[in-house]
């Protein structure tokens, strides 16, 4: 696991605020393209203007996620699904959370801290996935961003060479072939590796 | 025509990620193509009011994650006195499922 890298530490939160559902909303995700890494940002600021000057339609969906909000999802999962003991959860920087929670006497709780755990889970719409979610992606280090791209008939659009493409194959989205080359040219990559992820372009194809 | 010469020559030794990935046993490769697709969309979880998309990605995560701790598991030890795939199987978390969950 990639925790050191994103500033986790296992040092025990004193005054920290136990788990629960009010966490959730804490650390949105941006959709805008300014939260996005140089020189990735400038790349799909200049391809997204290409496409919007062909006459399709941009729908970003999701830029620059926090490593914050990865965090509260990986193990509240893992304390739910997992097993995991909550008085063992490594902290974060950033994140003043406590996971393990006292009864009325003060004692640890694994039955209340369980059960925060839960409402995490499930407010992060997370009940019925069975694998634990990634401390790690494209879209935290700000090399990804989820967008949908619609147009009509055919698209004249240029490239970064400054040649027009003319895309007249369906279909007319992202997943179109000649926009993923017309794409690559301004260094905006369509996920290539196995499955489908329509939305998703990043630095790398991943 | 000498520079023609020297350009493969430099490639051969300054690529070896891409000579050596072609010598992969092919349960190797398969496994980390399968792993990198399945933490690819354990990465992809979206805010829990996009429903749709949330269904894309829990669709892709059940496709492609199920039965991974157990492969990996068995890889480790088939190939554990093979230096380079144990190096290329170490960055993978060693469980990402539940454990009463596993194949």
């Amino acid at each position: 696991m990639n925790i050191v890298k994103h500033g986790i530490k296992n040092i025990a939160s004193v005054s920290a605020e136990t788990s629960g559902a009010q966490w959730v909303k804490r650390f949105p995700g941006s959709r805008s393209t300014a939260d996005l890494a140089n020189p990735f940002r400038g790349r799909v600021e200049t391809f997204i203007g290409a496409i919007r000057a062909a006459g399709a339609i941009v729908v970003i969906n999701g830029t620059l996620r926090d490593p914050r909000r990865a965090y509260l999802m990986h193990w509240s999962w893992r304390i739910v699904r997992a097993h995991v003991d909550p008085q063992s959860i490594p902290s974060m920087n950033g994140v003043c959370i406590n996971w393990s929670h006292s009864d009325r006497s003060g004692n640890y709780s694994r039955v209340a801290s369980i059960a925060g755990a839960s409402e995490m889970v499930k407010a992060f719409g997370m009940e019925r996935l069975g694998v634990a979610p990634s401390l790690t992606s494209r879209h935290i280090i700000g090399s990804a961003i989820d967008m949908s791209v619609s147009w009509q008939g055919n698209l004249l659009i240029v490239d970064s060479h400054g040649n027009t493409v003319e895309i007249k194959t369906p279909p007319w989205s992202g997943m179109n072939l000649q926009l993923h080359r017309v794409g690559e040219s301004y260094g905006v990559i369509k996920y290539n590796r196995r499955g489908r992820d329509e939305p998703h372009w990043s630095d790398n194809g991943t | 025509m000498k520079t023609l010469v020297i350009v493969p020559i430099l490639l051969l030794f300054s690529c070896p990620s891409i000579f050596s990935a072609e010598k992969l046993p092919n349960d190797v490769r398969k496994f980390i193509a399968q792993r990198d697709a399945c933490d690819h969309f354990r990465g992809e979880l979206p805010e829990p009011e996009e429903a749709e998309r949330m269904q894309e990605v829990t669709g892709q995560i059940e496709k492609r994650c199920r039965g991974t701790d157990r492969r990996l598991r068995l890889l480790k030890k088939k190939y554990g006195s093979n230096a380079d795939v144990k190096k290329l199987l170490s960055v993978y978390e060693e469980q990402i499922e539940p454990r009463d969950n596993q194949r």
